[in-house]
């Protein structure tokens, strides 16, 4: 939603947020926060928790900066960050039941628009759904490329495999993703 | 597998809607950010060439001298005279660190020193170059109030003296470091040589026993602060980087008082109290001379966590009453950053040379008119710290509009008084940023759009009661809020539905 006009690359940016500048960590949270809020929301589906992780994705991020060895796109280290974050948050106990009503667009106008936004709501309810099935290193895959936008090279990086690799783990998901899709039609 | 489906998959996969992040999500993010970032990683600083590097490899190779130098002579048989192992690491030590520091190294009763410090804080000498600045009035005021007894500098030394905590708890020494009541000879000499980049604070681990504050006198400390706060605005406009006193340095130069507008938008917050004194003797304020401005700005009131650098908070949500058509509020707010102000003083300026400017999509909106006052702002020349300045608009949309369309442009302009640089700040606001209802927009859109909407109840038109109403509910959600309580009693007043 917001930009700063100044325009910076990445390294710079970098470097001076190591230094101490609080406005280039600003800055980097201006250019970042809407991509990782929509990752994160593209994993659970919730906006008002997409919103507390991407919090507390840059709060661990501040936290690890010194450990970020700069090798790899900022981005690509803070989508990381935030699955990690995300499956941390999938994988904590349940102690409280939240009362809310589930998120929902509150669309007053009841124009066919509308409708045809709900049905690809649902569609791609159903498909956030059959990819959080897959398994671990397939989902992460999946997730990366197609939701955090990271290339497959970077995922590569990431998971210190070979490109090859990647492309074969992402083949597998699709076949895997066709069968679950299909069992949810039957 | 079937290639067609596939490439539906992948299509479905990578088209996804996703809404945009809620509102105040970025300044929540903001303001956990650490107030002392990490330091440079040994690994990263390896990468890349400085002075700090080349000088920590110095030192290291020094002491591999030294200590080599110590281990030959401890294996050499006893010679009379000779210096004892605690008097050379006495030296060493005295060879290392430079100048500024040896203040810090506190001499014990066997002139030993009891403390060590790392060679990095070498960051410190080049903070104190002297540069051909053109003194300001902030030494001057200083001076005075050296002179006069004034709060000033106690309030200035408490904020040092937060700072300097802050600075043992985080390992920040460079940015922080207590001035010496009398800068050292050695110091101008060692800056002269320092590179420019090396000034920039590092951070470096505090040492093993927390170095105590200068032995300086309080004005003593006042007046370096100021000098050290006029060197370093001089190099922030070469380099882009300037401690946090370069602002308060600044400040002393603006007698400024605190405003009762900005950007021409009234926020004196005496407007509503007295409306409300009117309201409890059983005054009904008159319509005409109500200052919307004022009592929509009281309403807004603060943010609840203060930023750090000036803040834009851009919010749209419907009107707080169906009014049958499509009217929406859009609501910009400028927040600065808090600071404690020593009674009788005035707010310093976060910022310069600010404006604010709409640009509103024709194609989505049919009509727009600022809530009391006119759409034209007047930009400021010093925005000061603890300011908050609400603007709300009314906008009406046209029908039939797709989420994903603009609905304005809302942008900050100011110049930085910390760091001289300049800045925008832009929110863009869609169509789907106003799909939710009002009731759940924050509480401070909520309050300043009802307030808005109270002020013009005064005037007889309808509406009152349901403004009663939703204020009533404000109120009831968070007992302990006072604005959403003047809001209740006032709307209840004044519209007769008073218990």
């Amino acid at each position: 939603m917001s930009t700063f006009a100044q325009p910076t690359d990445e390294r710079t940016l970098l470097q001076a947020i190591r230094q101490g500048d609080q406005m280039a960590a600003e800055e980097l949270v201006e250019r970042t926060y809407s991509a990782v809020f929509a990752s994160i929301y593209r994993l659970c589906g919730d906006s008002d928790l997409a919103a507390d992780l991407t919090q507390e994705t840059y709060q661990k991020a501040w936290a690890a900066l010194a450990g970020f060895d700069g090798r790899s796109q900022l981005f690509t280290w803070l989508y990381r960050i935030a699955y990690t974050t995300f499956l941390n948050h999938v994988r904590r106990p349940r102690r409280m039941t939240s009362l809310d009503e589930p998120d929902s667009f509150d669309v007053p106008d009841e124009s066919p628009r509308v409708d045809d936004v709900l049905a690809d709501e649902e569609e791609a309810e159903g498909l956030r759904k059959a990819v959080m099935q897959l398994p671990e290193d397939l989902r992460f895959t999946v997730t990366a490329h197609f939701w955090g936008g990271l290339a497959v090279k970077e995922i590569a990086e990431i998971e210190k495999i070979t490109t090859v690799a990647i492309r074969k783990r992402l083949h597998r998901a699709f076949s895997l993703l066709e069968t679950i899709l299909d069992e949810e039609v039957r | 597998m079937n290639s067609k489906r596939r490439a539906d998959l992948q299509r479905k996969l990578s088209m996804g809607a996703v809404p945009k992040p809620p509102a105040g999500l970025a300044e929540r993010i903001k303001a956990d950010i650490p107030k002392y970032l990490e330091a440079v990683p040994e690994s990263t600083a390896r990468a890349t060439f400085s002075w700090s590097t080349t000088f920590r490899v110095a030192a290291s190779l020094m002491l591999l001298m030294v200590t080599a130098l110590i281990t030959m002579r401890v294996m050499e048989p006893a010679r009379e005279g000779a210096p004892s192992l605690a008097q050379n690491e006495v030296r060493k030590e005295e060879k290392m660190v430079p100048a500024v520091l040896q203040y810090r190294t506190r001499p014990a009763a066997d002139g030993v020193a009891t403390t060590s410090t790392r060679p990095e804080a070498q960051v410190e000498l080049t903070i104190e170059q002297p540069l051909p600045v053109p003194r300001t009035a902030a030494p001057q005021r200083a001076r005075e109030a050296d002179d006069e007894g004034l709060s000033y500098e106690l309030a200035q030394g408490e904020r040092r003296q937060d700072a300097r905590e802050e600075a043992v708890a985080g390992n920040l020494s460079g940015r922080i470091a207590p001035e010496p009541a009398t800068p050292p000879a050695q110091l101008a000499d060692a800056a002269a040589e320092a590179p420019a980049q090396s000034f920039v604070a590092e951070a470096a681990p505090a040492p093993a026993a927390a170095a105590p504050p200068p032995p300086a006198s309080v004005p003593a400390q006042a007046a370096t602060m100021a000098r050290t706060a006029e060197n370093a605005a001089a190099r922030k406009s070469a380099t882009g980087f300037a401690p946090q006193i370069v602002a308060e340095a600044h400040a002393g130069s603006l007698d400024l008082e605190t405003p009762t507008s900005v950007f021409g938008i009234s926020v004196d917050p005496a407007v509503f109290q007295s409306i409300k004194s009117a309201i409890e003797s059983g005054r009904r304020p008159p319509a005409q001379n109500v200052n919307v401005d004022a009592v929509v700005n009281y309403f807004a009131g603060p943010p609840v966590r203060a930023p750090r650098r000036v803040g834009l908070e851009v919010e749209a949500s419907p009107a707080p009453v169906d009014a049958g058509r499509e009217l929406a509020i859009l609501r910009f707010t400028v927040d600065t950053p808090r600071v404690n102000v020593p009674a009788g003083g005035s707010a310093l300026p976060a910022a310069k040379d600010a404006r604010v400017t709409i640009d509103v999509n024709h194609q989505t909106v049919e009509s727009i008119h600022r809530v009391g006052g006119s759409p034209a702002m007047t930009p400021e020349s010093a925005l000061l710290h603890n300011t908050s300045v609400t603007g709300l608009y009314e906008l009406q949309l046209k029908p039939r509009l797709r989420p994903s369309q603009r609905v304005a442009t809302v942008r900050l302009h100011y110049r930085s008084v910390e760091t001289g640089r300049e800045y925008t700040l832009e929110k863009i606001v869609h169509v789907h940023d106003l799909v939710k209802t009002w009731s759940k927009a924050s509480r401070r859109h909520r309050l300043a759009s009802l307030g808005a909407l109270w002020t013009q109840t005064l005037t007889g038109t309808s509406g009152g009661p349901e403004v009663a109403k939703r204020a009533q509910e404000l109120a009831t959600q968070d007992p302990e809020d006072t604005r959403a309580r003047d809001l209740a009693k006032a709307a209840s007043a004044t519209t007769g539905g008073g218990r």
